[in-house]
């Protein structure tokens, strides 16, 4: 019952609306003439639609208008504030400090890296013509002196490979988007920078137990003493191309087995730190991180490009102690004297005396 | 060319957290990620002033720049966009982001992060911009493509939060500005929308920017 009186009303309402479409009906067509003639503005283009006020169009330089009415100038600084949202990194409106991580990462990244590895190689290829390949006097009778046991070289190579795959997949991020990016394409260069991001964050566990090893299993023989003051005096004889007394492992390999150690454990650390959530250990934090990991990594890199070329082509005869683990006796009297003398007088052995079996355990 | 900004009244914002509430509503933003916060300042004492932060849609987007598989496009209409088919995760966007824009779906320690999610201005994703079903559970809704303005401003009650062409908001921004005498700091906007110059590694100066997709011109 209640209902008929609003029922009325709505009729009457419709018969309303009814004759305002008619009107609207007579009228429109004029309208729509009258907005085609109205020119519009030059800067908005026609597809994109029309201001609704043209007289708003701004009529000077916006950011100096708000500069010159601003009681604070328009800010351009850190801000940080409460936020209710679950992640308390997030509590900022602004931080533009964050053009220094910016600036690195697009800019000095790349300027580290390149100048480190072209040195490096520069430097490789430059000893190579200068001094060409380190030979010796093979030994006559054939003696092999047990140089790496089977444990030293596992260690060592699997820290080798995974450092390898650790640069190319990290250095995939520094040079991957001008480098390979442009010929192999959004899709395929995106597939393979994820299988490098994943790869980087598990090859780096092995790694850095590779390290922990190396460094448990090497550390006695390459502590510094007086021997190799001598040595780096002479620059490893490397000017006056006469060999230099060294022991076990000559200074320039105990340089090398530091910047690993300390290198390793410095990426390993901070690597490790990198793959924790962003909010774990603040922003400004993993920037740090971020810019010791490139910085010591082009370090590295640079080091283990000297290092493969001299554990290889540069000193011949010496890649048959880590792949092998045996190296001729007069290899090793040629560049570790003090180590072989000292390797043959604890086991009580001259040199004139029997050859040894080559898969024996070294002394030390 | 229209160029898409976003402008926070902070003298106008009541952080009431809707534009926050119907962004993740409108584009389903999985658990754990926002496309957008209030962040409020002075939180309880006097001065209190609560900003809405979001993506802001840089011109030379820091994101971008250091995005290693470049994975990100300008819109002509300055949106930043990014694509989540070559999108890795690996978290730079958000080192680099001056508004703490960029989420990430996976928190975990020692796994991939996920693709980066972001607000998208409500312009859906880079390859198509369309409200397919496909590309909505990916990038969220295309409300530009159906005429219609960020639903963050479109929601806000005291209109604190201001979407569109970056002229006519600053001129609408300029006139509050001027007709209460007070409350001009433009938020964001001198970090967002200007050469910075201590950035060594600009991106293109031009404009609108080459790399938009053709699609992405008339949605």
């Amino acid at each position: 019952m209640r209902r008929m009186p609003a029922r009325a009303g709505t009729s009457a309402l419709a018969r309303l609306l009814g004759m305002l479409a008619l009107v609207a009906l007579v009228t429109v067509p004029e309208l729509a003439t009258a907005q085609e003639s109205e020119p519009q503005p030059e800067a908005f283009p026609a597809e994109r639609g029309v201001y609704l006020n043209p007289e708003r169009a701004p009529t000077a330089d916006l950011d100096t208008l708000l500069r010159t009415l601003s009681d604070r100038e328009m800010p351009d600084e850190r801000l940080d504030g409460f936020t209710y949202w679950q992640n308390p990194a997030l509590g900022f409106v602004t931080a533009p400090d964050n053009r220094v991580w910016r600036d690195f990462r697009t800019y000095w990244t790349k300027w580290i890296h390149g100048i480190l590895i072209v040195l490096a190689a520069a430097a490789v290829l430059g000893l190579f013509f200068w001094r060409g390949s380190q030979g010796y006097e093979r030994d006559p009778r054939g003696r092999r002196v047990p140089r790496f046991r089977f444990l030293d070289r596992v260690v060592h190579w699997t820290t080798a490979i995974s450092f390898v795959l650790l640069a190319l997949t990290g250095l995939n991020f520094v040079f991957g988007r001008q480098l390979i990016q442009p010929w192999a394409g959004d899709a395929a260069f995106g597939a393979l920078s994820q299988g490098a991001l994943v790869l980087h964050n598990q090859v780096g566990f092995a790694f850095l137990i590779g390290i922990v090893a190396m460094a448990g299993l090497w550390v006695q023989d390459n502590l510094f003493n007086r021997v190799d003051r001598e040595w780096l005096r002479q620059a490893g004889g490397l000017p006056s191309g006469r060999h230099v007394p060294a022991e076990k492992f000559n200074a320039g390999q105990k340089l090398i087995f530091w910047i690993a150690v300390l290198g390793g454990l410095a990426m390993g650390t901070s690597g490790i730190l990198l793959m924790l959530p962003i909010s774990t250990i603040g922003m400004g934090w993993m920037q740090v991180l971020h810019g010791g990991h490139t910085i010591v990594a082009a370090l590295m890199i640079a080091t283990i490009i000297g290092h493969a070329y001299l554990g290889s082509v540069g000193v011949s005869g010496s890649f048959d102690a880590m792949w092998k683990g045996d190296v001729d006796r007069q290899w090793a009297a040629t560049h570790h004297p003090l180590w072989i003398e000292r390797l043959e007088r604890d086991r009580g052995t001259g040199a004139d005396a029997e050859p040894e079996a080559p898969r024996a355990e070294p002394a030390e | 060319m229209a160029r898409m900004k976003f402008i926070c009244d902070a003298e106008r914002c009541i952080e009431c957290n809707a534009c926050v509430s119907v962004c993740k509503n409108e584009h389903e933003v999985p658990w754990g990620m926002t496309r957008r916060r209030v962040v409020t300042l002075d939180d309880g004492r006097p001065g209190e002033a609560s900003i809405s932060m979001a993506c802001m849609h840089c011109t030379d987007a820091p994101c971008a720049s250091v995005c290693p598989v470049d994975c990100f496009l300008q819109t002509y209409d300055g949106i930043v966009l990014h694509s989540k088919e070559v999108c890795i995760g690996c978290g730079y966007c958000f080192y680099a982001c001056p508004f703490g824009a960029p989420q990430y779906p996976r928190t975990t320690a020692f796994g991939s992060r996920g693709k980066m999610d972001k607000c998208t201005y409500c312009a859906g994703g880079p390859e198509d911009g369309t409200n397919e079903p496909e590309s909505f559970a990916v990038y969220g809704r295309n409300r530009l493509a159906e005429g219609k303005l960020p639903i963050c401003a479109e929601v806000c009650s005291t209109k604190a939060l201001l979407a569109g062409d970056g002229e006519i908001i600053a001129e609408i921004y300029r006139e509050r500005v001027l007709r209460r005498g007070y409350g001009s700091a433009a938020w964001g906007w001198a970090t967002a929308y200007q050469d910075s110059p201590t950035v060594l590694s600009q991106g293109s100066g031009e404009w609108p920017p080459a790399m938009a997709t053709e699609s992405m011109r008339t949605p």
